[in-house]
């Protein structure tokens, strides 16, 4: 499978998810953070290897139940225009999958897997009942959803559809919050090591958002998405423009995903983290999105 | 889930590897992990042990096995570890 983001379609997803990064349209930026050129989202990326994956998933006679786990992680940013070649092999029960560049080099850039998991971490409330349930809440923007529909009619898979949602509403919602935590960590860090007060973290962070996705991680209940898979596969017959969008608003259950808080290591003048988003349909765990980032407190090249 | 247990699932899903390879003499150079591969397992440790693994650990050549990884961890778990939703 080859896969090319040109401009176009990077521009596309920065609108769907809000995330205007100028890494992703200003080379002189880009240059400052260590590219030779312009780079495509991660998520972008991954959207199509998702699809991918599901549907052979589903197709297979290794087609999974309970859980499901899709992880990535970013080795090194795609350029924009490049042309990217993903091979996978199956491991196991699992699907084992790699993203490098088309040309001689073969740079990584992806490496993951997707296949079964026996369960999902017991740190992640089951239900939004839960005592240790977090405060940040939000309920899942449905014109977000049809935006996607729009924007991707070519993804047919519910889950994928679901993820890249959560996904922008955490961009808009969510990351300020989790940036402002960041910010505090360090400043504990520091006052816990006697340091002085590093003001550059806080206007670098604040002010350039020195920070990349390293990985991406989504369980998503097998049996939920099978049913909802079904279902928009049914329609889709009936109805060549049905999409996740249609199947999610025929289906009137309450969906909302919650912030949890974030795993943070501060080593030094680097920040790493993980971020947990549980995702919730009738009060049900039915999805959880775990985002690793980094960040630097240094005006180095963040991105080698 | 114990600290090896843990080190194993973890490296399966970075590393394109033969469980059965993944011996607790194993040396982390000969897995070849990169930086971002040890920031995802520090991270990982943290989040399952609650317990942070200094990078120098590594770039001192303190810690230079998967076994002496998992004896770290160990060392420095006060609660149990934690266990996954059936």
């Amino acid at each position: 499978m080859n896969l090319t983001f040109d401009f176009l379609a990077v521009r596309r997803w920065a609108e769907f998810s809000g995330d205007f990064n100028p890494i992703h349209f200003d080379l002189a930026h880009a240059h400052k953070v260590g590219m030779n050129k312009l780079i495509v989202h991660g998520m972008l990326a991954l959207m199509p290897i998702k699809q991918m994956l599901a549907r052979d998933g589903r197709t297979s006679t290794r087609a999974p139940a309970g859980w499901i786990k899709f992880k990535a992680a970013f080795r090194h940013p795609l350029a924009h225009d490049n042309n990217h070649l993903l091979a996978t092999h199956a491991v196991g029960d699992k699907t084992s999958f790699q993203l490098s560049s088309g040309d001689a080099n073969r740079i990584e850039h992806f490496r993951g897997s997707f296949g079964p998991v026996a369960a999902m971490p017991s740190d992640v409330p089951l239900t939004p009942q839960s005592p240790s349930m977090p405060d940040h809440r939000f309920a899942l923007d449905r014109a977000q959803l049809a935006l996607f529909a729009q924007t991707y009619a070519d993804i047919s898979e519910y889950w994928v559809a679901l993820d890249a949602v959560v996904f922008a509403q955490f961009m808009r919602s969510g990351l300020p919050i989790v940036e402002q935590m960041v910010v505090d960590a360090y400043a504990t860090s520091q006052s816990a090591r006697s340091a002085p007060n590093d003001t550059d973290f806080n206007f670098n962070f604040k002010s350039n958002k020195v920070v990349v996705q390293t990985s991406h991680c989504v369980t998503v209940d097998a049996t939920l998405d099978a049913m909802l898979s079904a279902k928009l596969d049914s329609t889709l017959d009936a109805t060549p423009n049905s999409s996740p969008d249609a199947t999610l608003n025929s289906d009137k259950g309450d969906l909302h995903w919650a912030l949890m808080p974030p795993v943070l290591l501060i080593h030094g003048t680097q920040v790493s983290g993980s971020v947990s988003l549980p995702v919730y349909h009738d009060n049900r765990l039915v999805m959880l999105v775990e985002i690793g980032l980094l960040a630097k407190v240094s005006h180095a090249p963040l991105l080698q | 889930m114990n600290a090896d247990e843990f080190l194993i699932s973890s490296i399966l899903e970075l590393k394109d590897i033969d469980s059965a390879e993944l011996t607790p003499d194993l040396t982390l150079e000969k897995l070849a992990l990169d930086s971002l591969d040890y920031v995802e397992i520090q991270v990982g440790i943290k989040k399952h042990f609650g317990v942070d693994v200094p990078t120098d650990l590594f770039t001192s050549n303190t810690i230079k096995t998967l076994g002496e990884l998992g004896s770290y961890i160990d060392s420095r778990t006060e609660t149990k570890p934690v266990p996954l939703n059936a």
